[in-house]
């Protein structure tokens, strides 16, 4: 505490005193003559300039740190207008893309439709499409909302009223074991290489971000509703609404239309060689 | 009168010129202003309490200014530059506010 003491009590630089006490003690032979005077003057030039130097060093920092704060908001607006850019770019060749894919599908389906192969070949497309997810398609199911909790004003469970990736992850994961054929979240339809992850704070589910509230519509039996509330994952999530106010409502839809996914490429994977043909596809 | 005067032209030339501050001695330029603000209110206080001297005021202005960089600096080499920087402020900081209040009681005598 001495060191504290210290510094309250001896705020003012000692040399004031010491010069003041010398002075004094010099005050006596009280004599100033041309040179001293001459020190004096140059002293008390020194002290204008070091406060000027005092002056320029506050307002250098004041400008500093507004320019700093004005560039960093530039910055700011800047990445934002990136990304709505680049958004926009996306969803305009996203939207050229299914475009394209719908021409490519009516000029397959009119090549296909001329013979009788080619029409049982149409429908098989169709079906195969359909379970991968590269078809738009309707039904009957239910809709699973996903919500922040709305009442965060009790800090200890404020956090624990948030939507992650994994509560996405564990409902769709419920909903596919409760039988739905197809799901799309917040419309993005789900595929088999469709990743739901987090990134920052935002959710990501085929690597667009998705902004609560999180809307899951899930294709299935009749039956889905009661299957998935009674399933652990159902229960669960049921228990935290009561819980922690967490948003989480299913409801029963009588006709549900999901979007196609984007068709995944397959770059590296091969077919194996069909083990009934005799000959492998790749014999020459 | 002309202490004051030098200190708002220096303010003036900051804001008109605002010179730039080599990125090299960025880090400092928060310490020595503190550094400065503390010389400052211990030489007006000292005006107040009628022992103002010109060459202490100077000396220990800059002296203050160079040795707040200097810790700083050492701080920087040594991996602890700001907890360093925090000790400066703190230490300069309870000297401002001491220095304040006597200068408040010197306006005020309260």
């Amino acid at each position: 505490m001495s060191l504290l003491i210290d510094v309250t009590t001896h705020a003012i630089d000692e040399g004031y005193e010491r010069a003041a006490a010398r002075r004094k003690a010099a005050s006596s032979e009280h004599v100033i003559d041309e040179r001293e005077r001459r020190s004096r003057r140059a002293t008390a030039l020194l002290v204008g300039i070091v406060l000027g130097v005092a002056g320029v060093l506050f307002a250098t920092s004041a400008v500093a740190t507004h320019r700093n704060a004005d560039a960093a908001k530039r910055d700011r607006q800047e990445l934002v207008k990136q990304i709505n850019d680049r958004t926009a770019q996306s969803d305009q060749l996203q939207k050229q893309l299914d475009e394209l894919r719908a021409k490519v599908t009516s000029a397959r389906d009119v090549a296909l439709s001329a013979s009788g192969r080619g029409s049982a070949l149409q429908r098989e497309i169709a079906e195969l499409e359909t379970v991968a997810g590269t078809q738009a398609v309707e039904g009957s199911g239910v809709e699973v909302t996903l919500d922040n909790a709305k009442d965060a004003s009790n800090p200890d469970t404020a956090s624990l009223g948030v939507i992650y990736d994994r509560d996405i992850q564990a409902v769709v994961d419920a909903l596919f074991a409760s039988g739905a054929e197809a799901i799309a979240v917040n419309g993005e339809r789900l595929t088999t290489r469709t990743a739901i992850r987090e990134a920052g704070d935002a959710i990501l589910v085929d690597y667009r971000p998705l902004a609560p509230p999180y809307h899951i519509d899930a294709i299935g039996p009749p039956d889905l509703k009661t299957t998935f509330l009674e399933t652990q994952t159902g229960t669960l999530y049921e228990n935290w609404r009561q819980v922690y106010g967490l948003g989480f409502s299913v409801d029963s839809r009588e006709r549900l239309t999901l979007p196609s996914a984007a068709e995944p490429v397959v770059r590296y994977a091969e077919p194996l060689p069909d083990p009934q043909s005799s000959q492998p596809l790749e014999s020459p | 009168m002309i202490a004051a005067l030098a200190l708002a032209i220096g303010v003036v030339l900051g804001v008109v010129f605002h010179p730039t501050v080599p990125v090299g001695l960025q880090p400092y330029l928060p310490i020595a202003v503190v550094a400065a603000l503390d010389a400052v209110f211990g030489a007006l206080r000292a005006m107040l309490d009628g022992i103002f001297d010109d060459k202490v005021f100077v000396v220990s202005f800059i002296a203050n200014v160079l040795v707040a960089a200097l810790i700083v600096f050492l701080g920087d080499q040594l991996g602890v530059g700001s907890q360093l920087s925090t000790g400066v402020v703190v230490v300069l900081g309870i000297r401002i506010f001491s220095n304040a209040a006597a200068i408040r009681r010197h306006l005020f005598r309260a």
